[in-house]
């Protein structure tokens, strides 16, 4: 349920340019995905703690955020709901990234307005596929 | 024993010379290791005090030949709270203590009892031969739920251990595998460069597999079943996928694939992948390299099957018992360790566990002619209980 869903591009259309704010304390983790999205064609904005993605946020206006749960400061969680909260960020895509796919914690990030639930090591092939889709086929 | 004492009943003995047993029993307790308790005297008092009331009590009342033997094995009835000998166990394993420490404090409350008793009143011979054979059988079971209470912890807590490294594992190895991915879709870096990192890559996946499967594991073991989501699917679809995938990974070897059935059945498609990737790569990792990997799906009315077929060395006959349980393939030291046992082999227990929440059955087969064939069987439909969560 939780899953990033299949979408196709949308017909004729240049492949997008998403903004994405990727937060997680892991440096190396979050340095890479950055340098791969960028490759992509991208425009990446970084953060290693839940707080400092919040302040982020609200100067880059992202279109998508990668949120790991586990971080110091400020975990996932909070951050995800306080990322709604921001004025002009209510419609935001949050993206769960983390080591925990159980059924406690794919509960607690849907409660806490998580869209969807990626799963470490996370597939490229997907992200790719849901950052060049078309937006509009999702539900709201 | 002396004529001048009366004779008392070990039941009233105990519950009129509690402080004193107790005192013995604390003496011993503190010449085991680690001398450091966490628990105190007062904490320390209260389960043996409970222990000894309820075992006085249980010697006061009439008990039938049956439950006599069922408690000397071990076996009363349990009780839906915990009784004091499962909190004393408990205590025990927080303050350190191993499982023959937790025996022996057992030992030495028995042995102060009975040494107190015998030695301060004068036992009646008729009756006292009972209350010992009863008072032991109150020790042995109050025994019986510590050892079993310790271990069950020790096992969760294992289990814990190990699904929180597995997630831990999870975190750099999501850091390889997007080093790999950036270095394969670059463009301007030497092919032999790029496929070094595919095969980086297509470690990381196997790894990636790895983790889950010990995930599962953990989460299994201790009797949970492993979640499905059943829905209309195509299992010689899936397979074919599977197949496809596993031949792209190992481009050196043969896998024939038989698809004998068209028909829709009513599965977990993510979860029967796994099973025929973990029976596959299984097949892969033990058959002869230039021998192929033989799928082959069959039906009959009700049942759908797959056999997955490797030529490889047959399955000594003592070890074939356990090729679906790990953990009881490493309780037996085995001098001659095969290349079987260089890994975990939780991917068959995990197939097998899947295969039972689909309400199937899997079973092995090995010999000199055939080589080594697993083979699953499932139910064409649910039967109802599973099919609650369909989608």
């Amino acid at each position: 349920m939780m899953d990033l869903p299949r979408l196709a591009p949308r017909d004729g259309a240049a492949l997008p340019s998403r903004r994405v704010l990727l937060v997680d304390d892991n440096d190396d983790a979050r340095d890479l995905m950055s340098i791969v999205l960028e490759l992509h064609g991208h425009r990446v904005a970084m953060a290693d703690n839940g707080l400092a993605g919040l302040e982020k946020a609200r100067a880059f206006m992202p279109d998508v955020v990668f949120l790991d749960l586990g971080m110091p400061v400020m975990d996932g969680f909070e951050t995800a709901a306080a990322l709604r909260r921001i004025p002009g960020l209510e419609q935001v895509w949050i993206i769960a990234l983390s080591g925990w796919n159980d059924q406690a914690t794919l509960a607690r990030t849907r409660h806490a307005g998580f869209d969807y639930h990626l799963t470490k090591p996370a597939n490229f092939d997907i992200i790719d596929n849901f950052l060049y889709g078309d937006w509009a086929q999702l539900p709201r | 024993m002396r004529q001048n004492t009366p004779s008392v009943r070990l039941s009233d003995f105990i519950l009129a010379n509690l402080e004193p047993i107790m005192q013995a029993w604390e003496d011993f307790a503190r010449t085991i290791e680690p001398p450091a308790l966490t628990m105190d005297d007062t904490e320390l008092r209260d389960h043996a005090t409970l222990m000894l009331r309820a075992i006085a009590l249980d010697l006061t009342m009439p008990q039938s030949g049956l439950e006599r033997h069922e408690k000397s094995q071990g076996r009363a009835p349990d009780a839906k709270e915990d009784t004091a000998a499962e909190t004393h166990a408990e205590a025990r394993l927080l303050s350190g203590y191993s499982v023959e420490q937790l025996v022996s404090e057992y030992r030495a409350l028995r042995s102060s009892v009975l040494y107190l008793w015998t030695s301060r009143t004068t036992v009646d011979l008729a009756t006292g031969m009972d209350d010992v054979t009863r008072f032991n059988e109150g020790i042995d079971q109050a025994l019986a739920e510590s050892v079993a209470r310790y271990a069950k912890m020790v096992k969760q807590s294992e289990n814990m251990f190990l699904a929180i490294l597995g997630h831990d594992l999870r975190n750099p190895l999501g850091t390889v595998i997007t080093g790999a991915t950036y270095i394969m879709r670059a463009t301007d870096v030497p092919s032999k460069y790029v496929l070094a990192a595919t095969r980086i890559f297509n470690s990381g996946q196997r790894m990636g597999k790895l983790i889950a499967d010990l995930i599962d594991f953990t989460r299994t073991h201790l009797g949970a079943a492993i979640p499905i989501k059943p829905k209309r699917m195509n299992l010689a679809e899936v397979c074919l996928n599977v197949v496809d995938e596993l031949r792209t990974s190992h481009p050196e070897r043969i896998i024939d694939f038989d698809p004998g059935i068209r028909e829709d059945i009513h599965g977990d498609d993510a979860r029967l992948a796994q099973v025929l990737s973990n029976m596959i790569g299984n097949a892969l990792q033990y058959g002869t390299p230039d021998e192929p990997v033989k799928v082959k799906l069959s039906s009959t009315a009700q049942h759908v099957g797959i056999a997955v077929n490797n030529l490889g060395p047959v399955i000594p006959a003592k070890k074939i018992g356990s090729v679906f349980d790990p953990l009881v393939r490493f309780a037996v030291p085995d001098d001659a360790a095969d290349a079987r046992d260089t890994s975990l082999g939780i991917g068959m227990y995990i197939a097998r566990q899947i295969v039972i929440a689909h309400a199937g059955t899997m079973k092995v087969e090995s010999n000199e002619k055939d080589g080594t064939t697993f083979t699953l069987s499932l139910p064409r439909r649910l039967p109802p209980r599973l099919r609650a969560g369909e989608q």
